[in-house]
């Protein structure tokens, strides 16, 4: 006699759980229908929640990357590359552990690498490899920004005001840090030669009472100890949103500033990458071709002002969304409970004729997380529908903690956002509806067929 | 089968003992009905046949098999594959058609789709609904109703079928038709009835009739051949 192998009992075994499964659901479809103006107030509900979910998110969503890009794209770039230990000690004399652009370790490799020429040193040995280039040969970095920055007076008449100053290469910066929003004037090349400019933060120009064209006394020391100056001309006054960079930062040509303190290093590197993802593979490859400096994620360097935030607003968001559950499952608790109950008698009689409880348990389940995945889909419909009329135009947002301008948010919806508006609701009905099917489940064939008479 | 058979609902001084020490036997292939006043005890009886209900005291055998030792699963199998029931109040399921009521148990029976639908169709044939395969419940007369209640309970081929009222709220005519396919498959596939009722037309038809009052089986007569569907009392 043949044996049925396993294969083959397997086989059909998985067949059998797939038409059990497709036939709960077939009858889960056409059980939904049954009252259509209790399905029609559950999917609404559900609805509602998926909806709100999805909009929430995205709005969520929307401020924390207003929130990142302004951190990137103002002060930090994608992240930042410095003196190793810099960031973890306090130095006296800081620029004795800055960057010697020009004195790096004899180039190994190379030929035919593209590299742009160094304009943060005056000079490169032959043969000698920068940090900057090394920076540039990792194939995620578009772009790299040296700077220094340095503590200084600024004078204006009879007012001395203390600022914090940076030298940056403008010409450079300005594709990438687009977000410095200038109020008045521009970037530091836009009045004439940029070595001879100076760009400020509103409120440091609104204290020293500073107006584009008007010049500017620096006052530094040297990193020998001796007091510098130099005159420069406002070219620029910008308003970042952030109140402690608008009251404090002043920035001016790399040159400049490097001849103010008299010094040919740089203090750090920022770094432009194709998007905040490619960070890993940035610091990674840097840890390998460049053991002598750290290399940190702009979230990690402005943590008070941006990680904080995210962290705060995932916060808020992780309460919200379960409180908007909560209502969900409070709002269609009751209309599943009444929907179950009503049908008591049908199921006595399904019961009575040999059907089973876990088979009546699985297919009330299938029919409410049925009922969810609806409700779910009608929501994201609503979201989006809503997404591109009534919000197509931004949201307007008063100024947020810290931060001094107004801004406009842009829904930004993410597909995991979706899977997520879907399945919550979806789970959050089926648990809803666990009780109730429990509590059906339970009674005995006689009560659930007396229930209904 | 059952033997001193007692059953009551409630507790303390709420208790109320609704069937106290009945012994009843019921045949194969016989049609047997169970009648007497409201409160009597026939529905609880019917529900202890159908193995519903366990007894709480007493004894119930099915098929030899004595129904406390077992287990819940075992129960389900049997109402299943050996039981069939039908209510007065049909509990169709609403969103299915007459064919899909009728074959819903016939994949849990091991039935492909193809032998589902064909059997249907011939379970659907006996009852006279075979015109009314694809219609919803709520298309359908009460008569018509109830008898697609019973091709549900008679699709599985169960060898008991346990109506409660089955004829209750129908007119003559219809339950003529009824009771016609209850006597064609009691006399063609040996199925057995018990059934509740107060409806004499239908006593009629049954070949032994026990008598409840009062929780006790006070009476049990047993007649000759059934008389036909239609003809007058």
């Amino acid at each position: 006699m043949d044996q049925p192998n396993s294969s083959t009992a397997s086989k059909a075994y998985k067949i059998h759980i797939g038409v059990t499964i497709t036939t709960w659901v077939h009858l889960a479809w056409r059980s939904l229908f049954r009252n259509k103006r209790r399905t029609f107030a559950s999917l609404c509900t559900v609805a509602f929640g998926a909806a709100g979910l999805l909009i929430y998110q995205g709005f969520n969503e929307g401020i924390m990357n207003q929130y990142r890009e302004n951190t990137i794209r103002v002060r930090y770039g994608h992240g930042q590359v410095f003196p190793k230990g810099y960031l973890q000690k306090k130095f006296e004399e800081p620029w004795k552990v800055w960057l010697e652009n020009a004195l790096q370790s004899p180039q190994s490799s190379g030929a035919g690498e593209a590299t742009e020429p160094d304009v943060s040193t005056t000079s490169v040995a032959p043969g000698v490899v920068t940090i900057e280039e090394k920076l540039r040969r990792i194939p995620e970095v578009q772009e790299v920004f040296p700077r220094v920055s340095f503590y200084a007076f600024l004078m204006k008449g009879g007012v001395t005001l203390a600022g914090r100053g940076e030298g940056v290469l403008s010409e450079r910066e300005s594709k990438f840090f687009s977000a410095m929003n200038f109020v008045a004037g521009g970037d530091l090349g836009s009045q004439g030669d940029a070595r001879t400019g100076l760009i400020l933060g509103k409120g440091l120009a609104d204290s020293l009472n500073v107006k584009v064209g008007e010049p500017l006394t620096i006052l530094s020391q040297t990193v020998n100890g001796q007091l510098n100056g130099v005159e420069l001309a406002v070219t620029g006054i910008f308003h970042t949103g952030s109140k402690e960079f608008d009251d404090t930062f002043f920035r001016m040509e790399l040159p400049t500033a490097q001849s103010l303190i008299d010094t040919q290093r740089v203090e750090l590197f920022s770094l432009a990458t194709g998007g905040v993802e490619d960070w890993p593979k940035v610091a990674a490859a840097i840890r390998e071709t460049l053991p002598e400096v750290d290399a940190e994620p702009f979230d990690e360097l402005d943590k008070v002002y941006y990680r904080n935030a995210v962290e705060f607003l995932d916060a808020q968001f992780a309460f919200i969304r379960s409180i908007m559950l909560l209502i969900v499952a409070l709002g269609i608790f009751n209309t599943i409970a009444t929907g179950l109950f009503e049908r008591a008698g049908e199921v006595g009689a399904l019961r009575a004729n040999g059907e089973s409880r876990r088979r009546v348990f699985a297919i009330l389940s299938v029919e409410s997380a049925l009922l969810g995945l609806l409700g779910g889909l009608l929501g994201i419909a609503v979201a989006v529908v809503l997404n591109a009329t009534l919000l197509a135009q931004g949201i307007p947002m008063p100024p947020g903690p810290g931060i001094t301008r107004q801004f406009l948010i842009f829904l930004e919806i993410q597909p995991a956002h979706f899977a997520q508006a879907l399945l919550l609701p979806a789970i959050t009905t089926l648990l809803a509806s666990i009780m109730p099917i429990r509590r059906l489940v339970k009674m005995s064939i006689p009560q659930l067929l007396r229930a209904n008479l | 089968m059952t033997e001193d058979l007692h059953f009551a609902y409630g507790e303390g001084a709420a208790r109320a003992e609704v069937l106290k020490g009945i012994d009843l036997r019921v045949e194969a292939g016989v049609m047997t009905c169970l009648v007497g006043p409201s409160g009597s005890g026939k529905t609880t009886l019917l529900n202890i046949l159908g193995l519903l209900e366990p007894p709480q005291k007493g004894r119930v055998s099915f098929v030899g098999r004595d129904v406390r030792n077992l287990t819940e699963r075992e129960l389900e199998d049997l109402r299943l594959r050996e039981l069939g029931f039908v209510f007065q109040a049909f509990f169709l399921l609403p969103t299915l058609t007459v064919i899909e009521n009728t074959t819903y148990f016939l994949p849990s029976l091991g039935l492909s789709r193809g032998e589902a639908r064909d059997r249907g169709m011939e379970t659907l044939a006996r009852v006279g609904l075979v015109d009314h395969a694809h219609k919803l419940p709520r298309e359908l007369s009460g008569g018509q109703r109830q008898r697609v209640a019973i091709a549900r309970a008679l699709a599985k081929r169960p060898k008991v079928i346990l109506a409660d009222e089955p004829t209750a709220n129908l007119d003559r005519d219809t339950s003529d038709t009824i009771v016609s396919a209850f006597q064609e498959l009691r006399e063609k596939d040996g199925v057995s009835f018990v059934f509740s009722t107060h409806d004499h037309h239908l006593l009629s038809y049954a070949q032994r009739v026990h008598m409840l009052h009062q929780g006790r089986l006070v009476s049990s007569e047993g007649r000759g051949a059934a008389r036909a569907p239609g003809a007058e009392d």
